[in-house]
């Protein structure tokens, strides 16, 4: 059962609306998001991990002034608080602790709520440094602060299991975060598809080739310089996928397919073009709709 | 028959829903964020923004979604293949010294790399106002401890990205070059401007006559 599988019939806007936001589904899926979120937040905590003082310490390489002319207006970070490198270290050490209780399911509301303040923070405190992966996972994180995450999969289950709580195998809450997974994949996908179609190596075919020559990314020149073909279909076959994905997710007959397609096709983009934590994340984007759990 | 089965099904239904009042906030809710998203997207482009929709974000949305993370464009063009797209590293060494420096992300792998690489960038592209140079001072601050000196020459290299169509490789190519120094507590940053970008020197003299041959002259 997926998202929007749901008995309430529809028969005006206002029913498909309701139907898609508040109808109860099943709470497993967002518990699996939880899980990988928890995940990819420790990943991507742990390039942080290594030169946070030689970045965020008093006498780092990204002073609060410097970082804070760079942030727009609204833009708050906790870390302005932390003016030593015991409180630097401390914030950060908070966010890895948010980001273990995700994963495990430890007061996982709470964990959620801690961990999208604390990384909405850190990525304010250096803006410059912040790329797609923490991008998508700030989204992620605001999703799960908003469903039952920790209702399946959990400590926190096995806690209510002990007292004698019964298990809430479905909620409304978690058609809404799995809604909203739903709507910032989407906006994700569209928005790098146009970003993307506004240059011309995307509809030359070459976009490939730069792609390869990016430090970390899959490099497939030799293979590129055998076949040009090669190149373009690789090139059109990324920009096809983001189409088809963002396009797909809507439409029932489509949406399990694609969303498992998307499983492989994301991390393996991530993999071409140098961003495999980005990968990671969109392919945590599709897996509610994958029905794999 | 069937309307009444239907509605015997809406009526179960609807009991599992969340209250009425509940359901109008979330969906107000709802709305704003969808409507800022959008608003995000549009107004954080590599094309500009429309006046229009820069203020109606910034006025309404920006309160919620900037301090969240969420005012976000998500453009990842990833690459079009021009210069700016290549990879780039920061070079930190101490002011008239040939000792080893301090290159960034040097050793690195991954996304830690790959942070490094954003902010080399960042210095050489600019963000705000297109000025990298503030950045570029505060990384040199950074560097006065790390490698014990107050004066540093703080260089970005854009890595050469390989041809496709010939087997040439171009050079590193200098895309930043300041000294930073500290002096009694301040920080100055002076920019190492390349000549070709020094405005010609202004001559005051009008055009004169071709020199006259020493032997004709008297």
């Amino acid at each position: 059962m997926t998202t929007t599988d749901s008995a309430v019939p529809s028969s005006t806007l206002g029913d498909t609306w309701t139907r898609f936001w508040f109808a109860a589904v099943p709470v497993r899926p967002l518990a699996v998001v939880r899980i990988l979120t928890g995940l990819l937040g420790l990943l991507l905590a742990w390039s942080y991990a290594e030169d946070l003082l030689l970045w965020f310490g008093p006498d780092g390489m990204l002073p609060r002034d410097a970082a804070s002319a760079w942030r727009p207006r609204w833009g708050v970070t906790l870390y302005d608080l932390a003016t030593t490198p015991t409180a630097v270290r401390g914030l950060f050490g908070a966010t890895v602790v948010a980001f273990a209780c995700l994963l495990v399911g430890l007061a996982s509301r709470c964990a959620a709520v801690a961990a999208a303040v604390l990384w909405a923070s850190l990525l304010h405190r250096g803006p410059m440094l912040v790329g797609p992966a923490d991008d998508c996972l700030a989204a992620l994180l605001w999703c799960l602060v908003v469903g039952p995450c920790g209702a399946d999969l959990s400590v926190d289950q096995l806690l209510r299991g002990r007292k004698g709580r019964p298990r809430a195998a479905t909620s409304p809450w978690a058609a809404l975060a799995l809604g909203l997974v739903k709507v910032f994949a989407t906006a994700i996908t569209v928005a790098a598809l146009l970003a993307q179609l506004k240059g011309d190596s995307w509809w030359n075919g070459e976009a490939a080739w730069w792609l390869a020559s990016r430090a970390g990314s899959l490099d497939l020149r030799v293979a590129y310089d055998r076949s040009e073909y090669l190149m373009n279909l690789v090139t059109h076959a990324i920009v096809a996928f983001e189409t088809l994905f963002a396009a797909g997710l809507w439409f029932a007959a489509t949406r399990r397919t694609i969303a498992r397609l998307a499983l492989l096709g994301w991390p393996l983009l991530g993999m071409l073009a140098g961003e495999p934590l980005w990968g990671l994340a969109m392919g945590v984007f599709a897996v509610p709709f994958a029905d794999v759990v | 028959m069937l309307a009444a089965g239907q509605s015997v099904a809406n009526d179960r239904h609807r009991d599992l829903l969340p209250a009425e009042p509940v359901r109008a906030l979330v969906t107000i809710a709802l709305v704003f964020l969808l409507i800022g998203i959008v608003l995000a997207i549009a107004t954080n482009t590599l094309s500009g923004a429309s006046p229009l929709l820069g203020r109606v974000k910034s006025r309404v949305f920006s309160p919620v979604l900037v301090p969240a993370w969420l005012d976000v464009g998500y453009d990842y063009r990833i690459t079009y293949g021009l210069e700016e797209d290549a990879d780039h590293e920061i070079d930190l060494r101490v002011h008239g010294a040939d000792g080893p420096g301090l290159l960034l992300p040097g050793p690195r792998a991954g996304e830690r790399a790959s942070r490094w690489r954003r902010l080399a960038r960042t210095i050489a592209v600019g963000g705000i106002d297109d000025d990298g140079a503030p950045v570029a001072a505060g990384v040199a601050r950074g560097g006065f401890i790390k490698l014990g000196a107050d004066d540093l020459d703080v260089r970005v290299f854009r890595l050469p990205q390989p041809e496709r169509s010939a087997a040439a490789r171009g050079d590193t190519e200098q895309v930043h070059a300041s000294r930073v120094r500290q002096v009694g507590g301040d920080v100055q940053l002076i920019r190492d401007e390349p000549p070709g970008e020094l405005a010609p020197l202004a001559t005051a003299a009008p055009p004169t006559a071709p020199p006259v041959p020493a032997e004709e002259r008297p």
